[in-house]
């Protein structure tokens, strides 16, 4: 029984994600610059032109086009990116461990802050606290980001000097810190190098604390929400008939039929924080994914922009699969 | 029976009549009970006064601008806030205040044309695949999670990437990132609404699907269509701004927020005014359409929040 | 008569919303001693608030005042919620009406039995389970051992309630609420229920506050009926003298119950007078 309605679940995601591959060939046909122009230059004779146009494969009709293109893609073969050169693909392995760092840390903060501050709300729903929490959730919401970033730096680090700059370290401490996992608050507590740690965590506390507070708004707000669906019903009344205090019913009772969709919410946070990392990783010069695609949308280097925003397609895809797991698993009620 | 002639009522004893004579009463009384719904709702009315007050300044920018905002000065550059400048002056000695309001317009223009394409487009799509169901259901809830497959942002930053710099290419691709999920929502609704009685009537009429769909299924989403789309217009604006931030939106020397916020960038350290400002404008125009949001989901669907 | 286990003297509860506010029970008083009392009475008449009134478990927003709520010399409304959590479970219990959604969807049905005894006794896991294997033979379940691992979703209606029964009795409270037990339950099995109820009850000697809608269970079960209307008893009368009733609204209910030895053409449906609301109460003699 479970493999059957699983098996349908992964024919739908491969579905999906041919369906990824067709967009982000459509987004890269898009473009309105002639593709032989942009290698050639535009003063070249018609053989040249010809030559070339065979060569990109454009000649081909679109549907074979776009079985090459897949077949690269099966391979991880974006193509080499317009900047440097290299190959796309080898880029994104180099530039992703930043990101990932930082969506980790933000990932803890959120939800260390945030679970607690949902289940609180739901709580003493109505009360001063429940209000803050929701109009701090709603801040979140409605604010730009990148923006709080910058006002962070402005504060934190060019007024009070509290944290690091821009960057994932500061240019003395550069050579100290050996790359292994490319985790830089892993790589500096290795070296057993204070002061080398001190430096790294200044300078990933604020970006992570920006991201972070996005992901707290967003796992606060839902904790909220599925606690006050569960608190609603009839055997948290049985709980508390039993002579249970309100913070056990709420904890042992209440929280654990939330605890999946929690777990759920929270690695859908991880998609969001990578559509955060754009713009954040701008604001504060982090070398991570989201650089790469910004720099790569300014140059007009498609093949790393598809390459990217399919990377990212197949992350949000399988986080959501993962969810789905999840539910199926731990869920008795689904079986 | 002379207590037949009508006699000059008062509006609100007209309003508040329990019974109504006339459909046009009826309609009347109608919109006077949602508004007063909407008038006991401080979320809605806080949200809704704000966005009229933006609207009105975007509308008449000209009337509430002080100074030309093409006109640069560099004796006067990076002034704080004085008389002669209420919010004082930017990077080229352009004053900030004018800028914000002419912002305004781009802003809520870009909210306001993304809404108008995507909301249709969602509707049709949802309604349609909801209604037809088989394959073309399929098809289109397949194109839709396709999308749905990206956040937002990147996946407007990889359209207008391919479509190249500029407002309305940045429209289009915020629209075209925001009409998935207002697919989703349609079919939702209309696939709980082809179950009803008062459809299988309309069908038992033989009247057309297309009649069915554009008649009877769409009027009954669109309020929690309304809902979605306010509340997703604090985001879409996010997401220009963002854009604006990349340089991929308005291009100089046009006052688009984001944009603004993208030049400050360099001064940030030394003069945090002149990002705090743009910063501060886009937080408060999200946050009104947020609360709107809010609003008018609590009115309109009790079970939330 | 021995003293009264609970003396209900001008409860009122009263809900503050949107549109003023709304009184859900108004100044009734009864007394529960050791005898099983049915509260009768439609949707929104206020016999489900008056139980969770007695418990202090009444939604949120809800108001309570009295002039006296006396459990076995315990005036509820004084006590502190700490105090409170003492009676809960141990002194006084609630059966609720459907077991689909009274227990927690996922926590094995022995486990929250084992969970009602250990909140009120220091006794290790292994003997609560003893304990509770041993509630559960008490409420005819025939595969103890087999039943104690189930979730809720597994089981039927009348063994979930009879679960929810063991879970409220283990501890052998001196009161016990029943909140529409078998409303939810076919029909069939809503007598098996009740009998286990009984016995259990009698065996302990406990008072039994038994809310319902139906005055035929009521009538049969219970020793004496409380007929509540609009958040007021109109009629506290002895269950045998239940057919010399006297308010009229006790009367219509009475009449528009269908009877095999009385077909008639059309049921009665009650007129309602609006003069029930406020007008006299009816209070039988009682033993």
């Amino acid at each position: 029984m479970l493999s059957l309605a699983f098996g349908r679940t992964l024919l739908s995601v491969a579905a999906t994600l041919l369906g990824l591959a067709a967009l982000t060939f459509f987004i890269g046909r898009l473009l309105p610059l002639d593709p032989v122009i942009a290698v050639l230059g535009p003063n070249t004779t018609h053989e040249a032109y010809m030559a070339m146009a065979k060569q990109l494969g454009l000649d081909q009709p679109l549907w074979k086009q776009f079985a090459t293109y897949l077949g690269h893609l099966l391979q991880f073969d974006f193509g080499s990116a317009l900047t440097t050169g290299k190959p796309v693909a080898g880029d994104i392995a180099r530039v992703f461990p930043a990101t990932l760092e930082l969506a980790t840390v933000a990932i803890v903060i959120g939800t260390g802050l945030g679970i607690p501050a949902g289940v609180f709300s739901a709580m003493y729903r109505g009360s001063a606290l429940d209000h803050i929490v929701r109009f701090v959730g709603l801040l979140g919401y409605s604010t730009p980001h990148f923006w709080l970033g910058l006002m962070g730096l402005a504060l934190f680090y060019a007024t009070l000097g509290l944290v690091g700059g821009p960057g994932r370290i500061d240019v003395m401490y550069e050579l100290d810190l050996e790359p292994r996992t490319g985790f830089y608050l892993v790589d500096a507590a290795l070296t057993g190098d204070g002061a080398l740690f001190k430096d790294v965590f200044s300078h990933i506390v604020l970006p992570a604390s920006i991201l972070g507070f996005g992901a707290i708004t967003y796992i606060s707000r839902m904790t909220r929400s599925f606690m006050i669906e569960q608190l609603s019903q009839e055997y948290v009344v049985t709980a508390r008939v039993k002579g249970l205090s309100w913070a056990r019913t709420v904890w042992v009772h209440a929280f654990r039929n939330v605890v999946v969709q929690v777990v759920t919410v929270v690695v859908l946070s991880y998609a969001f924080l990578l559509e955060g990392a754009v713009l954040t990783e701008t604001v504060f010069a982090w070398p991570g994914f989201g650089r790469y695609l910004t720099n790569a949308l300014l140059a007009g280097d498609m093949n790393a922009v598809v390459g990217c925003t399919i990377l990212i397609g197949v992350i949000f895809v399988g986080l959501n699969l993962v969810c789905d797991l999840l539910y199926r698993v731990f869920d008795p009620r689904t079986r | 029976m002379a207590d037949n002639i009508s006699r000059p009522v008062s509006l609100s004893a007209w309003l508040s009549e329990p019974v109504p004579t006339s459909s046009w009463q009826a309609r009347a009384q109608q919109l006077w009970l949602s508004w007063r719904a909407l008038r006991s709702n401080p979320s809605v009315m806080f949200g809704g006064t704000v966005i009229l007050a933006v609207a009105v300044i975007a509308i008449f920018a000209p009337l509430f601008a002080t100074h030309d905002i093409y006109a640069q000065d560099l004796s006067i550059r990076l002034q704080k806030p004085s008389i002669a400048h209420w919010l004082g002056t930017d990077e080229l000695g352009r004053d900030v205040y004018s800028r914000l309001v002419f912002g305004a317009r781009i802003t809520l223009t870009i909210a306001g044309l993304t809404a108008i394409i995507a909301a249709p487009l969602g509707l049709l799509v949802g309604t349609t695949a909801g209604y037809v169901g088989g394959w073309i259901d399929t098809i289109l809830m397949r194109i839709v999670d396709v999308f749905l497959a990206f956040p937002s942002l990147i996946l407007a930053l990889a359209f207008v990437a391919a479509l190249g710099p500029g407002i309305e290419n940045a429209i289009i691709a915020i629209a075209l990132a925001a009409w998935p999920p207002i697919a989703r929502l349609a079919r939702a609704e209309t696939l709980t609404i082809r179950k009803s009685d008062y459809i299988a009537a309309v069908q038992l009429q033989r009247a057309s699907s297309f009649r069915i769909i554009f008649g009877h299924v769409m009027p009954m989403c669109i309020s929690s269509v309304v809902v979605r789309v306010t509340l997703n217009m604090a985001s879409i604006i996010l997401t220009a701004a963002g854009l604006g931030f990349l340089g991929l939106g308005a291009q100089p020397p046009s006052p688009e927020w984001g944009a603004m916020l993208s030049s400050a960038r360099e001064f940030v350290l030394t003069n945090g005014t002149i990002a705090a400002i743009p910063g501060t404008a886009i937080l408060v125009v999200s946050l009104a359409f947020n609360l709107l949001g809010d609003g008018l989901r609590d009115m309109l669907d009790p079970r939330h929040g | 008569m021995a003293e009264p286990l609970l003396q209900v003297d001008d409860l009122n509860v009263s809900f503050r919303g949107g549109r003023g506010v709304t009184r859900a029970v108004r100044g009734i008083s009864f007394t529960i001693g050791r005898e099983k009392v049915g509260i009768v009475g439609e949707s929104g008449s206020g016999k489900s608030q008056t139980g969770r009134a007695i418990l202090r478990l009444t939604p949120k927003g809800a108001e309570i005042t009295a002039k006296a709520l006396v459990f076995d010399g315990i005036h509820l409304l004084a006590a502190t919620e700490p105090q409170m959590r003492k009676i809960r479970g141990k002194r006084i219990s609630m059966i609720l009406q459907d077991p689909k959604f009274s227990l927690n969807p996922l926590m094995r049905v022995g486990q929250q039995i084992v969970e009602a005894y250990r909140v009120h006794t220091r006794a290790s896991r292994a003997e609560a389970r003893d304990r509770a294997m041993a509630m559960l033979e008490a409420v005819k379940i025939r595969n103890p051992a087999r039943v104690f691992e189930l979730l809720p979703h597994e089981v039927s209606g009348g063994m979930g309630q009879r679960i929810m029964i063991a879970m409220m009795l283990i501890l052998e409270p001196d009161l016990i609420i029943a909140d529409e037990p078998t409303s939810a339950l076919d029909v069939t099995v809503r007598r098996q229920v009740l009998i286990i109820l009984d016995e259990l009850v009698s065996r302990r000697g406990a008072g039994l506050m038994f809310i319902s809608h139906d005055v035929n269970l009521v009538a049969e079960f219970c020793d004496r009926v409380l007929v509540m209307y609009g958040g007021r008893i109109l009629e506290d009368i002895p269950a045998r003298e239940l057919k010399h009733a006297q308010h009229p609204y006790t009367r219509a209910l009475l009449d528009s119950l269908p009877r095999l030895d009385r077909p008639v053409e059309m049921l009665a449906v009650p007129q309602r007078d609006p003069a029930w609301l406020d007008g006299p109460t009816i209070r039988g003699s009682s033993a």
